[in-house]
Order: structure tokens, then C-alpha cells, then sequence
């Protein structure tokens, strides 16, 4: 159980790290997100610089105070909004986009909803047991979760461009004679 | 002094990951600006006039051609910068499905070409004095055609070895079926 507890903790950290990283850096996508779920125009973009804020805080709370109720209510808190955002988003006549990790992404809708499932059980878990690793530890362990995860998409990225150049290469070889 | 070191670690990952994205955000953008240029593989759709419907081995193709269910005829030409990289791209044996013609001034010239690019495949086409090529009424390359169930089907540009690779036939096998 502690084993799993160290693994929700880490997990529920590595996710809300992200997408704090991801909002802090296109604040204005996550800003249009909450002006179609009805924010006002003057406050989308505190809302999200307050947003990205807790999604942090309970980021490093969820590893360095992950037995702490403030921790466990900021988490539930941050899922419930983020199921309501969901169902405002289901009940309205366009389609809104999540832009839960910064630009792009899915639409708001039922994934959030479904994902109080996950948020809860994890939370449950973190109340039942407590992670044995050091906060610290757990901590670089996220944050090189992290950048595993933007080296895959750096490499991937790499590889297209590479093609691209190549591809442009060739096509401007081309061009001049046609 | 360990928990500082970790916390530094993670700090320091977490960094580099914004940079990461960063620099995934710049690979994005060289690929609107390749886009808006016209230089990611534009293909140019060629109009196959009387040619379209035709047996491949009524022009001079191999007559191995109207047997095939699917396959792309690429037209090389000697003096085309583009062909050349194209030619440079292939792979020996060449891939499933893709047939060359090699269009050249004469003879030696060709011998020349194929011994440059290491050409050694039965599917490979020398059109000396582009009798195939005016007998179709080709008059740019590279080009490549379509033939379907053993009858010429269409015909784009081929401006990059990334297109080529994304027109050519897919073999689909059922299970078991080696």
C-alpha cells in the first residue's frame, strides 16, 4: 500500500506539474477556455495565473505533505472544478477546448468528468497510506518524470523537422525549373 | 544536504523540460513557415489526358506493369536536380510496389546515372531519348504514376523522397498468410 501511495503521489504530482508548467507558459489558451465556460473577460486571466498557482501548490503539497487533508482538499477541489468545467462545457452549444496541458489538446466534456474517478481514488489512497520516499526524492523524480516525457516530444518534433528540411530540400531543388 | 540536492536536481528538470517545450514550440513554427512557403511536400496533381486508362506496357513500361494490382511508376530524369535526390534516397532492393524510369539524353549517360545512385533492380526502366516519356506525353518530372489493376490511374509530382514514400502501395497481408 505504501508502495502504491508513493505511485499516486508521484503520478498526481507529475500531472498537475504539467499542466502548471503548460498554462504558465500559454496562459492566454487556458484564459479563452475559462471565458467560454462563462469568466469574465477581465478576470480569465487572473483566473488562470490563480489556477496554475494552486495546480502547483498541490503539486508540491501531494509530495511533500501528502498525508495533510489541506492537500487532499486542494486536490478534490481541483478535480471537482475541473468535472464542473466539464459538464458547463457539455451544456453549452460550441465546443470548448480543455487546454488543460497549455495549447491545444482535447475538448472539455465527459474526460473530465470521468476523471474524478481517478482523482478520488487517488486521494482516497493518499488518506489510507502514506508515501515512504522522501519529498525531495519524490520530488526529482517527478520533475525527471517530466522531462522524459518533453524529450519524447522534443525527439519526436526533432525527427519531423528533420524530414521537413529535407523534404524542403528537395522540393526547392525542384521549384526553380517549374 | 541531500534534500537541498534533490530539490536542486528537480528544480534544475524542471528547467530544462520549459526549455524542452520551448524548443519543441520552435520546431512547430519552422513547420508553419515551411507550410505557408508551399514547401512541404506540395504535390501538383498532372492531368493524364488520353494516357489515363491505358495498359503501362502500351507506352513502353514493362509489361510486368499490367499485371500489377497496385503499384507507382517514378519517372527520374537525369537533368533534374530533384530526381537525383530522389534517386539518392532509394532504398536496395527498391520498396514494394514502386517501379523507375530513368529518363536519359542517351545510353552511357544512363549507365552513368545508375552506376552514381548504385541502380541494381529488375524494376528498373532506362527510357534512352525519353521514347517512353513522349509516347505518354510527359514533359516534367519527377513524376509519378499510379497503376491500378494493371491500367494507368493518375499521376502526381513527386517533390520530395517523404511523398514518394507516403504514395507508395501498402502491402496488407491476412493472417497466416506469410
Amino acid at each position: 500500500m505504501i508502495f502504491l501511495a508513493t505511485f499516486v503521489a508521484l503520478a498526481i504530482s507529475a500531472v498537475l506539474v504539467l499542466a502548471a508548467l503548460e498554462k504558465a507558459r500559454t496562459p492566454a489558451f487556458t484564459a479563452a477556455t475559462l471565458r467560454g465556460l462563462g469568466v469574465p473577460r477581465a478576470l480569465a486571466l487572473p483566473a488562470t495565473r490563480l489556477l496554475t498557482l494552486v495546480e502547483l501548490g498541490a503539486a508540491i503539497a501531494a509530495l511533500f505533505a501528502p498525508a495533510s487533508t489541506l492537500t487532499h482538499a486542494a486536490i478534490v477541489a481541483l478535480a471537482v472544478a475541473f468535472a464542473v468545467a466539464g459538464v458547463i462545457a457539455l451544456r453549452s452549444h460550441e465546443l470548448l477546448r480543455c487546454s488543460c496541458f497549455g495549447a491545444g489538446g482535447g475538448y472539455l466534456g465527459w474526460r473530465q468528468i470521468v476523471a474524478l474517478v481517478p482523482w478520488f481514488a487517488g486521494v482516497a489512497v493518499l488518506r489510507i497510506a502514506t508515501p515512504s520516499a522522501d519529498g525531495a526524492l519524490l520530488f526529482a523524480l517527478t520533475a525527471l518524470l517530466i522531462l522524459a516525457t518533453r524529450s519524447v516530444s522534443l525527439a519526436k518534433a526533432y525527427v519531423e523537422a528533420s524530414g521537413d528540411r529535407k523534404s524542403a530540400q528537395e522540393m526547392l531543388l525542384w521549384l526553380p525549373s517549374h | 544536504m541531500a534534500t537541498f540536492a534533490l530539490i536542486a536536481v528537480g528544480v534544475l528538470a524542471l528547467f530544462v523540460a520549459v526549455l524542452f517545450g520551448a524548443l519543441v514550440e520552435l520546431f512547430r513554427d519552422m513547420r508553419q513557415m515551411r507550410d505557408a512557403l508551399g514547401i512541404l511536400d506540395r504535390p501538383l496533381n498532372v492531368d493524364l489526358g488520353q494516357v489515363a486508362g491505358t495498359r503501362p506496357s502500351s507506352h513502353g513500361l514493362p509489361g510486368e506493369l499490367d499485371a500489377q494490382h497496385s503499384a507507382i511508376v517514378l519517372f527520374l530524369s537525369e537533368r533534374c536536380e530533384t530526381c537525383r535526390a530522389l534517386a539518392a534516397a532509394l532504398t536496395w532492393p527498391l520498396p514494394n510496389g514502386l517501379w523507375v524510369v530513368i529518363e536519359a539524353r542517351d545510353a552511357a549517360s544512363a549507365a552513368r546515372f545508375a552506376e552514381m545512385y548504385g541502380f541494381a533492380d529488375e524494376r528498373i526502366t532506362i527510357d534512352v531519348e525519353g521514347a517512353i516519356a513522349i509516347s505518354m506525353g510527359l514533359n516534367t518530372s519527377p513524376v509519378g504514376f499510379r497503376v491500378e489493376h494493371g491500367v494507368l490511374t493518375s499521376a502526381t509530382t513527386v517533390p520530395s523522397s517523404r511523398y514518394l514514400m507516403s504514395i507508395l502501395p501498402e502491402l496488407v497481408r491476412l493472417r497466416g498468410a506469410g
